[in-house]
């Protein structure tokens, strides 16, 4: 029922996939905490710019969330892939 | 330099070398082949020019690195191998080369005098205090509770964190970290300090301003160079801030911890690049810790791979369930604490702030195990909800209503918080139910504890805002933000005071705060502050306001965008015309210094465009229009009158005007200052050097008495030129170096003219390559600006210098640059392209450019003549003179000359004449036929001996700095205080010098002090700067 029950939670790390419109560069890589960046097109033929990879605990997440934001980079969607 | 030697890469696009081929766009594949076969360019933005070059690394494999040179030495960041070279690689290879750049540029990177060494607090309305104890609680230390356990694990961490440059303790909201990191904090035997950031921090004047203070409160007298940007005119970029704050820390005495906490507030781009710039660059002593509650935008994960950032977070801080137990006990008492702990940790997941409900809640119950079940149903968000309900419910309805009206405070003391709920309730029984929370430790952070400041937890907060909410409609709501501006607008904290008007949808309410407070304000020149308010402000509100209008225009002159006051003023105009019912009365006082204002305002518009009669008669109705008493004001308005006048013709009736403002007893100060500037400008422009000389010195004197900074280095500036006419170079020199040393606090064009000058100096003094790199140094700061004409003006400079250095193909490519610049304006400085642009033909000599010469010599004549600037009709008579010659009439050469001799000797012009060269055979020419006819008069003759023997260099004297000293009135420093200057200037800590010179660090600080003092500086750079003018580096 809650959350953390299911092992989902705040605090423990785990592999995050962002997706994002438009293209970020690939040199941001270490102001997102390390996240992969690739370009890639959706059926829609919009330009998507995927930024996967582990992070730290979801204050990482929320850090990585805000920096976009700040970019003014419209985000499209946020996975948790798995714990780890 | 104009010749591309290297191929260039500019704005996204290679520029090959001219037979070479067409640009390539960066990160292209023609990009990558091209780089392949290449091994070097130059990549220019607006941070700068770095040089790439490629690097075998030995496996066959190549490197690319950007480099960037600075006084000497090489900065290299590495860019990996050809595929990973793109635009934004290479940004932000310039970025960081910039940054390192700025820890060792030296002229450029000073400031300040002893006068602005401690922080003015912004000063308005405020003087009960509050608006310091307010600064005071963002700046203290939050004191932790009784009940708090005390965290040996995590303290050993930090204390091992101490080894690296930066800590970062990153986790949700409740998880402790304010209290451990103050906990922390207190353990340690080094000095600290603490800034609790919000989101007013956002603007970079405001965020530097709490940084400078959070660090005068440990080092009261460190950072004056830091803290004295808040006077300048302008906030630099975040790459000279940084500077200032590197150099400012690299004088710090001792060891310090400095802690941002709430940077989750922080999303102004400007500040990340500052904090990423002093990160890179942190001073050893410098420890910093940032709390935060997610991820800042910085290169974490660089700096973890390097070593420097050590990180604490959410796993780390939440309970362990030992730490639970232990907790609980305190609270609860050990059996309880035996019986729940499990069930709460696993529950809580260790969350601090829901731990602590949940036990608050416990003690109101007997019955913990149905309390345990009732939690199961709740998730972890609701779960601290749920708590907070069921705590609430145990307190009076009394405190339950301070308590949630009070949450709409991000800080609050008992008087605010009565003032908000209302007349039902005294400021006794609120500070009563204060005390009792904080003895209760019921998430109140006391801040600042003599004048009784607090926070909530921001948790508590959160949760008590969402239940406001629920029991209060919109309009209860805005009536408690209502009442807070009022309070807050009473203490004079204007910001807070706009914060919850607008909050409370009184955009107009808002707008009038700042329009009651504007004159204060430009009273005191708290131009970032005005600045910062209209920025809080919706667009709307001041496009109808006259006032906000004027001191929007106000800004802009400040700035440098004289364009953009016509609209602002006519805008203005309009609604004082139209009776707006906002608008005031006509005889109203406020209502008379806005039309004053805007008055003056057109006359500085109008003057500095050349339309000096308009400016004269603007002046004059600003000067009726402007209430008696409102000398500042006043002051504002007579300067442009001065000026005006003169430069109408009316030499008389400008200084007969100063004359009696002078004279009138309630001038101030300030007002004093800037008379006497427009005196002192008036004999300039008159050709009256000695004079202008003596009412500089005397600028200079009250400047430096009343620590007016900005007036000071207008002293500089008139002395510096008069010195530099005069051809007495040293002190020229001296004089420009004082405005480039504490540049940051003088206005732009000081210093813009001011690096021209030094240029012209060294050229003077046979320093061609000193006077090159400040031309260059000149180029790179008006860039900085995005001022096109200021940027043309700079180019034209620096072909001006090309021509001095008998570089004319230089100088032609330089003026290509410059463009064409019609003649207009005042002709206040040192460099007038269209002059540069006749010297060039003149110096190309041929018969088409000498005509065209000709032609912008009459028309130059036609303009100095018709604004009575006889220091510019000297340089337009002696360049005609060079042009007759040239065209083979010498008659009219020798004639024209004689007219600007005749201007120049008494006043003792040298070097506008002696920097013609090619008038040599001329001025020899005059001399012979004046022998001839009997006609030589002595004094002339040595005068005119005099400027043949200036066209030679003029080294700087190496023994005659000591009289150079005496006459600034610089008390001569001793041979040990020479000793520490020249190792200040080899970047030796205070500790290496004292190894150096066998003292204990306390005397050579204490040397220090007294060279700064004697040299009228704060900060070692400036102290470094003003040696090398006065000659004293060299001196041991």
């Amino acid at each position: 029922m809650e959350a953390y029950r299911r092992g989902v939670s705040l605090l423990e790390p785990a592999v995050y996939r962002i997706s994002i419109q438009g293209i970020l560069d690939k040199n941001w890589s270490e102001y997102c905490c390390g996240m992969t960046i690739e370009h890639e097109s959706d059926p829609k033929r919009y330009t998507m710019t995927i930024l996967s990879g582990r992070l730290v605990d979801q204050s990482a997440l929320i850090g990585v969330l805000n920096w976009l934001h700040d970019l003014g980079c419209p985000i499209l969607a946020v996975e948790y892939k798995e714990a780890g | 330099m104009v010749h591309r030697t290297r191929p260039t890469v500019k704005s996204g696009r290679l520029y090959q070398l001219e037979r070479e081929g067409d640009p390539i766009d960066v990160g292209t594949p023609p990009w990558y082949d091209w780089l392949e076969e290449h091994d070097s360019f130059l990549f220019v933005d607006h941070v700068g020019a770095v040089t790439v070059r490629k690097n075998e690394t030995g496996h066959g494999e190549s490197e690319w690195r950007a480099s960037r040179t600075r006084l000497g030495k090489v900065f290299t960041v590495s860019l990996g191998p050809s595929r990973a070279i793109n635009l934004s690689s290479l940004q932000i290879a310039a970025r960081r080369l910039a940054g390192k750049q700025a820890h060792v540029g030296s002229a450029m990177l000073s400031t300040a005098s002893p006068a602005a060494s401690t922080l003015p607090i912004p000063q308005t309305a405020a003087t009960s205090g509050s608006l310091r104890s307010l600064m005071r609680a963002k700046l203290s230390r939050p004191r932790s509770g009784s009940d708090v356990i005390f965290r040996t694990r995590l303290i050993e961490r930090l204390n091992a964190a101490l080894g690296g440059e930066i800590t970062l303790v990153c986790a949700p909201a409740g998880f402790g970290k304010t209290t451990l990191m103050a906990q922390w904090v207190q353990t340690l035997d080094r000095p600290s300090a603490w800034l609790s950031l919000d989101e007013h921090d956002n603007e970079l004047p405001v965020f530097v301003h709490s940084l400078a203070a959070a660090l005068q409160t440990a080092f009261p007298e460190a950072f004056g160079a830091t803290a004295a940007l808040l006077k300048a005119p302008r906030i630099p970029p975040p790459e000279h801030i940084a500077a200032l704050l590197i150099n400012d820390l690299a004088d710090v005495p001792d060891d310090v911890i400095l802690v941002l906490d709430d940077y989750h507030c922080i999303h102004n781009r400007e500040v990340h690049t500052l904090l990423e710039l002093l990160v890179e660059h942190l001073p050893p002593q410098l420890h910093l810790v940032l709390i935060s509650r997610s991820n800042p935008p910085l290169p974490i994960v660089r700096w973890l791979a390097k070593g420097y950032l050590t990180e604490l977070r959410g796993s780390d801080l939440r309970f362990t369930l030992e730490e639970t137990e232990s907790f609980l006990t305190r609270m609860l008492g050990s059996e309880a604490a035996r019986e729940t702990a499990g069930a709460l940790d696993e529950r809580t997941e260790g969350w601090i702030a829901v731990l602590r409900l949940a036990a608050l809640s416990l003690r109101g119950t007997s019955d913990h195990a149905s309390f345990l079940q009732h939690l199961d149903s709740y998730a972890a968000r609701s779960i601290s909800s749920y708590l907070v309900g069921e705590i609430l419910a145990q307190q009076a309805p009394a405190v339950q209503e301070v308590l949630e009206r009070t949450s709409i405070l991000e800080q609050f003391c008992a008087e605010l918080c009565a003032a908000v709920i209302g007349s039902d309730i005294s400021q006794e029984q609120v500070q009563a139910t204060l005390d009792w929370l904080e003895r209760a430790n019921l998430f109140l952070v006391p801040l600042d504890k003599r004048q009784g400041w607090y926070r909530f937890h921001h948790l508590f907060q959160g949760l008590l805002r969402q239940r406001l909410q629920t029991h209060c409609s919109q309009e209860e709501l805005a009536t408690l933000h209502r009442r807070a501006s009022a309070w807050y607008a009473k203490q004079g904290l204007i910001e807070e005071a706009i914060e919850h008007a607008r909050v409370a949808g009184d955009a107009s309410e808002a707008r009038q705060l700042v329009e009651a407070q504007f004159f204060r304000a430009f009273e005191q020149e708290q131009l970032v502050l005005v600045e910062h308010w209209l920025q809080l402000l919706p667009e709307e509100q001041i496009q109808r306001s006259p006032f906000l209008l004027v001191a929007r225009a106000w800004i802009s002159q400040a700035h440098g965008q004289l364009q953009e006051l016509p609209p602002l003023l006519v805008a203005a105009e309009q609604l004082v015309a139209r009776g707006d019912p906002d608008t005031s009365e006509a005889d109203d006082p406020p209502f008379r210094l806005l039309r004053g204002l805007t008055a003056t305002l057109w006359s500085l518009f109008h003057f500095f465009t050349g339309q000096t009669q308009a400016s004269l008669e603007s002046a004059r109705s600003a000067l009726a229009w402007i209430p008696p008493a409102e000398e500042h004001m006043a002051s504002h308005a007579t300067f442009y009158f001065v000026l005006s006048n003169q430069a109408t013709g009316q030499e008389e009736g400008a200084l007969a005007a100063v004359q009696q403002a002078l004279r009138d007893q309630s001038t101030g100060l300030s007002s004093t200052a800037r008379l006497l500037f427009a005196q002192s400008y008036v004999y300039l422009a008159m050709g009256k050097l000695p004079h202008a000389e003596h009412t500089a010195r005397h600028l200079l004197h009250i400047a430096r008495e009343a620590e007016l900074v900005i007036s000071q280095n207008y002293a500089h500036w008139l002395l510096a030129v008069v010195h530099y006419e005069q051809n007495r170079l040293d002190e020229a020199a001296y004089h420009f170096s004082a405005i480039i040393a504490n540049q940051h606090q003088a206005h732009f064009w000081v210093v813009q003219d001011a690096l021209c000058g030094l240029a012209l100096t060294y050229q003077a003094q046979g320093l061609g390559i000193q006077a090159q790199e400040t031309a260059r140094t000149l180029i790179e700061l008006v860039q900085e600006q995005h001022n096109m004409r200021e940027l043309m003006a700079a180019f034209a400079f620096r072909g001006r210098l090309a021509l001095l250095q008998n570089e004319v193909e230089e100088a032609d490519q330089w003026l290509e640059l410059a463009g064409e610049q019609d003649v207009r304006g005042p002709m206040f400085f040192l460099e007038d392209p269209p002059m540069t642009k006749v010297r060039l033909l003149l110096a190309k000599g041929d018969e088409v450019s000498v005509a065209r010469g000709q032609v912008l010599l009459t028309q130059l004549l036609q303009h100095v003549e018709a604004i009575h600037n006889t220091r510019k009709t000297i340089q337009v008579l002696a360049l005609q003179a060079w042009a007759y010659d040239l065209q083979g009439r010498e008659t009219e050469a020798l004639d024209v000359l004689e007219r600007a001799l005749t201007l120049a000797h008494p006043g003792g012009f040298m070097r506008t004449l002696a920097d013609l060269f090619p008038l040599a055979p001329l001025l020899n020419a005059l001399r012979k036929g004046r022998k001839a006819r009997h006609a030589a008069d002595k004094h002339l003759d040595a005068y005119l001996q005099g400027l043949l023997a200036a066209m030679n260099p003029v080294p700087a004297q190496a023994g005659s700095k000591e009289d150079l000293l005496e006459q600034e009135g610089l008390e001569p420093l001793t041979r040990r205080e020479l000793q520490i200057l020249n190792l200040l200037d080899k970047d030796l800590t205070n500790k290496e010098i004292a190894r150096e010179l066998v003292l204990t660090t306390g005397t050579v600080k204490l040397h220090t002090k007294h060279v700064y003092q004697k040299l009228s500086v704060n900060n070692r750079r400036a102290a470094v700067t003003l040696a090398r003018a006065l000659g004293l580096l060299a001196a041991t």
